[in-house]
């Protein structure tokens, strides 16, 4: 054994000894231990191993036991983190949503184009260097910005456009922050990640009060009670009906709401719907899903003429849920992401208003803004979240 | 002896192409038929002709569902397959090149930057209602006459249009490459689908215009279809047999050009109908331009209607876009002609 691996090793087991008694009050302290007696071993083994190297080992030691720690992200990968991150590149909006409501956004050094264009979600964070397209960055612009981190979403970009051409020391977390199946782990993974676990335990808190009482007050309604959803995408300019159904965001959100999603049984994902299906399926209730509008001050017109999109055509009168008034549009920005315990109590009250007679949804919202954004305070007034919201 | 053999010999194939001409017409209103009576609303085929023979404003519940969704539609996929198929065999004959069509010379191309234009910018030459329409046909009608422009500087022929062309394609297909690289993922969506084609918007306001243009171009083309023909003798012969070979040409590409515009600003791009019709058509009745002509254009609806009825139905109540389904139906049935023939047909 080399002198230097022999001081390696004698420095890590004497931090670790030494640490103990302190460490009882860490709750990374078990993690750290395991990790860092996997590395010294690991170490050991193979001097010439790229990673850990001994900076990074040496540095674990002084730091720990807080460090290292280590998370999994959406696609199935396993990260170890040796000291804290202190600049985060963002491709995913919606990621830049949740470091936000953990409060870690200041960590965040670079964003996808796109987010440039939310300045009213995200006013600071909308200022920072782009880094090119969500699907299409720009490895010279990360590369420039020197990150320790870039989150992307969970498929998207293709691995080759990413990781492929970043160093081994730049890792890529891919997490999606809008799926209902991995947002609550998701959460808890970057809260651990950034050492922020109360932030995000208060956040899952409230998120998880929200999903539960919603989930108490429609648990008991009888399956051939349940309101019949038809869900879309609103009409595009290029194609017809879009009807959204299973692995789709909204309907998660529809069934976790209580509702059945007419399409269910004949489309997996979403697909282009004959009009006159519509018609004789008979909906009770449409939620139509908007791109557009949300924080966006000035897209309330589009928001609105998806709405008219949909009940104005042709034979919607024979449709229940055009003349009974209960057709929504939704916006993506309150739909998913941190804002969806929201979304989720409001869809619940469309389609169950006597079960939810004594909550306002509105107020719920108006809560999320002012606790876990950034955002103005006249900015549920100003914004176009969802519709009809009664504003006019 | 011979003088009279000659001549029934050619009586016979008109005979023979006016059978099959006949044939064309009467297996498209069957099928039409057939496709009024199909769709996610279930209708039986009584009920479907009753509602028909009732009329609009009938009061019955199924009249919204027969006369404002499918017959439109079927009487759209009619209209746009036998434009698109003309238009295929105009630009064929006047530019002796098999590979003509209004795709290969730039006009889809020129179609589809426009709408991109109109989905991504929100830039165009229409009120925001018909934007992408607008866009469509105009940049459609911009396209052939760039590509006019430029043949004419080097001289009016087959060869420096069909170069024309194609550098209009890449110009036109560069730009909408472009646009969808600064915009947004939804409009991404939104110019694919328009590229794939569709006739769900298909209504009697866009059945109309389509119709009229068709209506006032078809009997000026067929009035022209002798001169199709000598064309393909070459333009020199053409010349010397008395046909103003540069004004055929510039009034076929505008002609043809227009009937594509008329359709696909309503309907995206709906690929290899007027490509293939023209040839389909050809393999089975002939070169002669009196009987290809409407040959081509029953060929090209049948082609599209059975593309889209199947498209709408195969999967219902899911729709597959026409673009794609039209490709899945022709290409077999057009590689099978092409094996078969035993001898040029071009």
């Amino acid at each position: 054994m080399k002198n230097s691996h022999l001081f390696v090793f004698w420095l890590l087991i004497a931090a670790l000894a030494f640490a103990t008694p302190a460490s009882a009050a860490y709750e990374n302290d078990s993690e750290a231990r395991y990790l860092i007696s996997q590395d010294i071993l690991g170490y050991l083994r193979n001097a010439d191993q790229e990673e850990p190297t001994i900076n990074e080992l040496y540095q674990a030691a002084s730091l720990y036991p807080e460090y290292p720690r280590s998370i999994n992200d959406s696609a199935g990968n396993t990260f170890v983190f040796y000291q804290p991150v202190k600049k985060v590149v963002i491709l995913n909006n919606n990621a830049a949503d949740a470091l936000t409501v953990i409060g870690t956004d200041d960590l965040i050094v670079g964003v996808a184009e796109s987010l440039k264009e939310n300045s009213l979600q995200f006013p600071e964070t909308s200022t920072l260097p782009s880094v090119g397209k969500w699907m299409e960055p720009d490895i010279e612009a990360i590369l420039a910005l020197d990150p320790d981190l870039v989150i992307a979403y969970g498929s998207w970009p293709d691995p080759e456009k990413l990781e492929t051409h970043l160093p081994n020391d730049i890792p890529v977390i891919r997490m999606d922050f809008y799926k209902t199946e991995t947002y609550r782990s998701e959460m808890e993974a970057v809260g651990h990640l950034f050492n922020k676990e109360e932030n995000a335990d208060e956040y899952l808190e409230w998120y998880d009060h929200y999903f539960d009482l919603v989930n108490e007050r429609i648990q008991d309604i009888p399956e051939e009670e349940r309101v019949r959803v038809y869900a879309e995408a609103g009409e595009g300019q290029s194609f017809g009906r879009r009807a959204y159904s299973t692995g789709t965001g909204l309907h998660d959100l529809l069934v976790a709401a209580g509702g059945v999603n007419i399409a269910e049984e004949y489309i997996d994902g979403y697909a282009d719907v004959e009009t006159e299906w519509i018609i004789y399926q008979k909906p009770e209730s449409v939620l139509i899903w908007s791109g557009k509008g949300g924080y966006k001050t000035d897209e309330r017109d589009l928001v609105i003429s998806q709405y008219n999109g949909f009940t104005g055509i042709t034979g919607s009168d024979k449709i229940p849920a055009v003349s009974e008034g209960r057709v929504y549009v939704i916006t993506s920005s309150f739909a998913f992401g941190s804002s969806s315990p929201a979304a989720l109590v409001q869809v619940g009250s469309w389609l169950y208003p006597s079960r939810f007679e004594d909550i306002d949804a509105q107020s719920v919202h108006e809560q999320y803004l002012e606790k876990y954004t950034q955002t103005a305070e006249d900015v549920w007034d100003e914004g176009t979240f969802y519709y009809p919201d009664g504003k006019d | 002896m011979h003088k009279k053999t000659v001549r029934s010999g050619y009586i016979y194939r008109a005979q023979r192409r006016l059978v099959i001409l006949g044939c064309l017409t009467i297996l498209l209103l069957l099928l039409a038929g057939v496709a009024a009576t199909l769709g996610s609303y279930p209708l039986g085929i009584a009920e479907v002709y009753r509602t028909i023979l009732a009329g609009p404003g009938s009061g019955l519940d199924t009249e919204i569902i027969v006369w404002q969704y499918r017959l439109p539609r079927v009487i759209m996929a009619i209209l746009a397959g036998a434009a698109l198929g003309f238009a295929g065999a105009v630009m064929q004959g006047i530019l002796r090149n098999p590979l003509a069509s209004p795709f290969t010379l730039g006009i889809a191309s020129a179609a589809s930057f426009g709408a991109s234009l109109a989905i991504v910018l929100g830039a165009g030459f229409a009120g925001s209602g018909s934007l992408i329409v607008g866009n469509a046909f105009l940049f459609t009608l911009i396209a052939a006459a760039a590509v006019y422009g430029l043949a004419r500087y080097r001289g009016i022929s087959p060869e420096t249009m069909i170069m024309a062309g194609i550098a209009i394609m890449y110009l036109f297909s560069a730009m909408t490459s472009f646009l969808q690289y600064i915009g947004t993922s939804e409009d991404v969506h939104e110019v694919v689908f328009w590229m794939l084609g569709s006739l769900g918007r298909s209504t009697w306001n866009t059945v109309i215009v389509a119709g009229i243009i068709l209506c006032l171009i078809f009997p000026a083309f067929m009035y022209m279809a002798r001169n199709f023909n000598t064309l393909a003798a070459g333009d020199e012969a053409a010349t010397s047999l008395g046909v103003p070979v540069e004004h055929v040409r510039i009034t076929g590409m505008a002609g043809a050009s227009l009937l594509t515009a008329a359709v696909i600003c309503f309907t995206g791009t709906i690929g290899f109908i007027g490509l293939v019709a023209p040839h389909i058509t050809r393999m089975v009745m002939g070169g002669d331009h009196r009987y290809l002509l409407p040959g081509t254009a029953l060929m090209g609806s049948l082609l599209l209607l059975g593309a889209d009825s199947i498209g709408r139905t195969i999967m219902a109540p899911q729709i597959l876009p026409v673009g794609i389904m039209t490709s899945f139906l022709g290409v077999p049935f057009f590689i099978y002609l092409f094996l078969r023939r035993r001898r040029d047909y071009w």
